[in-house]
């Protein structure tokens, strides 16, 4: 964990609503795994006052980047900054997606903005010898993102849009169900990775849990600290035999976990 | 390092610390999590997470959300039990350079004389009687809100331990003035205060209240007024070290409260914000300190409280 006070490189819109966020790091981009989270603080008076967190969506250099959807005021602060700009960003935090590199082929499913981690570790999995299938939903054409690098770091990428304007027409979860009655599934060789919205990944979950392969999910929750301290981002865990307490810290046992440690209830529950 | 200038020291009654700036219970966790950003040796005290006697789930998420000028919480004291605490927690602590301070909590009178008694022999310098939970159901704050069991729960807990005793005071009540004359009646050493406002925020969305708990506490920038004029009021009745906190986001903060009366500072909120904010507090007072001729921070220690009442007298005495 390094507070840095970085430089702005780039800000680039990507569409109405989502823009990538490069900043010059040296001490945290060497460190960044895919899965890791940064927490940038927001510094316009007492308007925001926790730190926002964010997932590395990339990493080039002492440069690292996240993409990012302007929901509020502070991934709007965030938008409007400009190259040369200070950012006050602590991080790497959390743990990432964990070693996958015994599996023969992993299945990622990215909705909307969960793209960003996901997309880290895709481009990072080239260096193992593993098949990728890249399952990316978006609302529409216009939502999918990085369409070109997706194709190019993965072994197969099937692209889905609720309207049918781009790729498979419907739910990411729906199309990755019928994908894999198509092939045959193996609890030693499979892995399923997902992050993004909470309905979408209960499904995954759901759905590899029925068919025994290993899951791992990126969840989010309210953080105040970030940083283990305050409990506020905890997630009801779903044995208290095997994990030694009701909840985890998202911050700091998370934000990747193997869906088997969740207790379902949390994927329906308000955040 | 200048954590440890000897200008820094606070040196009264019970309370011997390097420097006057503390972590407040609940946002530093068990001392050690934030250590590569907010090591424990830049800090005079470090007051770690609130204990119960058992183990404790917390309530149900969402537990934190930001409003204007602070957050609210509702964590529901989740912590493992003060067993746990002694074995696991407190013993890695032992390497800093810094007094270690237990926050404990009780539903029933009782339970802090049980904990009290259990951190006997452990490396825990002072105690921090916590009677300002809003988030503990029964005891908690009800305690904090009655002098009659300020005094009593006080009184027991010396009675089963030689470590140094705070009181966190909560600042709903009607007459804090009260609360600490119990408090020192029965032989409390030091008082912190204050903790967090009762608070509550309602998702106009979803029409529905935005903590799991419903209600929770308010603490952040938005309290720091209501905290010092606190402070103004319990030095009127007492010459106890006190520890102010409520909203500090800085080093000025810092010194407005010690201006106000108090001995030493806590930090809470703002570590989420920027966890480095010790050292910097430190640097600021001893840069405050050269600016403005003072000398120690004992000094500054109720500095505007002595001259404001001073200057009060003289005045009551040229009219007469
Ligand atoms: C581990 C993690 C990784 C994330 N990665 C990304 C990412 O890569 N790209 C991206 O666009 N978004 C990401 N998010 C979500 C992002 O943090 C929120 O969208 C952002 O905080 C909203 O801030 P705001 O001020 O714009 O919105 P606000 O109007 O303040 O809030 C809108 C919503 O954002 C969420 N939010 C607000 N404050 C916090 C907080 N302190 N902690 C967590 N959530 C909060 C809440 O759900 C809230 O209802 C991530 C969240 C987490 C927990
Ligand atoms: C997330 C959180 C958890 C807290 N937990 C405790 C606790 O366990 N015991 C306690 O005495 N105070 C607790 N407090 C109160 C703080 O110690 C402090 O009194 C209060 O937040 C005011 O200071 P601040 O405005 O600087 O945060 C907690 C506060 C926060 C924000
Ligand atoms: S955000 Fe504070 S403990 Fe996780």
């Amino acid at each position: 964990m390094i507070v840095s006070q970085s430089s702005v490189v780039s800000v680039t819109s990507l569409s109405a609503d989502y823009f990538v966020i490069a900043f010059d790091a040296p001490q945290i981009a060497p460190l960044c795994k895919p899965g890791h989270f940064l927490n940038f603080r927001i510094e316009n008076n007492y308007d925001i006052l926790l730190r926002r967190p964010m997932a590395v969506f990339d990493v080039d250099g002492s440069i690292v980047k996240s993409l990012i959807k302007v929901v509020g005021k502070g991934t709007r602060w965030l938008s409007q900054r400009r190259v040369g700009d200070q950012l006050n960003v602590i991080g790497p935090l959390g743990n990432g997606f964990f070693d996958a590199q015994n599996a023969r082929r992993i299945f990622i499913v990215a909705g909307g903005v969960g793209l960003a981690p996901l997309y880290f570790y895709l481009k990072k999995a080239r260096s193992f010898s593993v098949e990728t299938i890249f399952f990316y939903g978006a609302r529409t054409a216009n939502h999918l993102l990085f369409i070109d690098d997706l194709q190019e770091f993965s072994t197969q990428c099937v692209f889905i849009t609720e309207d049918g304007s781009f790729g498979e027409k419907g739910l990411s979860t729906d199309i990755l169900e019928s994908y894999c009655e198509k092939v045959n599934l193996s609890a030693q060789n499979d892995i399923v990775m997902s992050c993004g919205p909470n309905p979408m990944l209960f499904r995954v979950a759901q759905f590899a849990e029925s068919k025994q392969i290993p899951c791992q999910v990126s969840l989010e929750s309210y953080m105040g600290c970030g940083g283990g301290v305050c409990l506020s981002c905890v997630i009801p865990a779903r044995s208290y035999e095997q994990d030694g307490q009701a909840f985890f810290k998202l911050c700091t046992d998370g934000p990747v976990i193997d869906s088997r440690r969740i207790d379902m209830k949390f994927f329906t529950m308000a955040h | 390092m200048y954590n440890n200038d000897s200008r820094l020291q606070v040196n009264k009654g019970k309370l011997r610390l390097k420097n006057p700036v503390l972590s407040a219970s609940g946002t530093f966790g068990y001392g050690k999590e934030l250590e590569s950003v907010a090591n424990p040796d830049f800090y005079g005290a470090i007051a770690l997470k609130g204990i119960t006697v058992n183990s404790r789930a917390g309530n149900t998420p969402p537990r934190l959300v930001e409003v204007a000028g602070g957050i609210i919480n509702a964590i529901g004291l989740q912590n493992d039990g003060v067993k746990d605490f002694v074995k696991n927690k407190v013993l890695p602590l032992k390497k800093y350079d810094t007094a270690i301070v237990a926050n404990i909590n009780g539903i029933k009178e009782d339970d802090y004389c049980v904990i009290a008694e259990q951190l006997e022999g452990t490396p825990i310098d002072y105690i921090e009687i916590n009677v300002s939970c809003p988030n503990l159901e029964g005891g908690g704050v009800e305690f904090g809100k009655n002098a009659r069991s300020i005094g009593s729960i006080v009184k027991k807990v010396k009675e089963r331990t030689s470590i140094p005793l705070m009181l966190k005071l909560t600042p709903q009540v009607t007459d804090i003035t009260e609360m600490v004359r119990a408090a020192e009646d029965n032989g409390i050493d030091i008082v912190t205060l204050i903790n967090t406002y009762p608070a509550m925020a309602i998702d106009i969305n979803t029409r529905k209240p935005v903590l799991g708990n419903v209600v929770g506490g308010f603490s952040g920038p938005g309290v720091k007024p209501m905290a010092i004029r606190l402070i103004w009021e319990v030095k009127k009745v007492t010459n106890l070290p006190i520890i102010g906190m409520g909203g500090i986001c800085g080093w000025q903060d810092a010194i407005e409260f010690m201006l106000a009366g108090a001995d030493a500072v806590a930090v809470g909120t703002w570590h989420f914000i920027d966890p480095s904010i010790a050292q910097k507090i430190n640097q600021g007072i001893l840069d405050y300190m050269n600016i403005h001729g003072f000398k120690s921070v004992s000094e500054i220690a109720g500095y505007t409280w002595r001259h404001h009442h001073e200057s009060k007298k003289n005045r009551h005495n040229c009219c007469t």
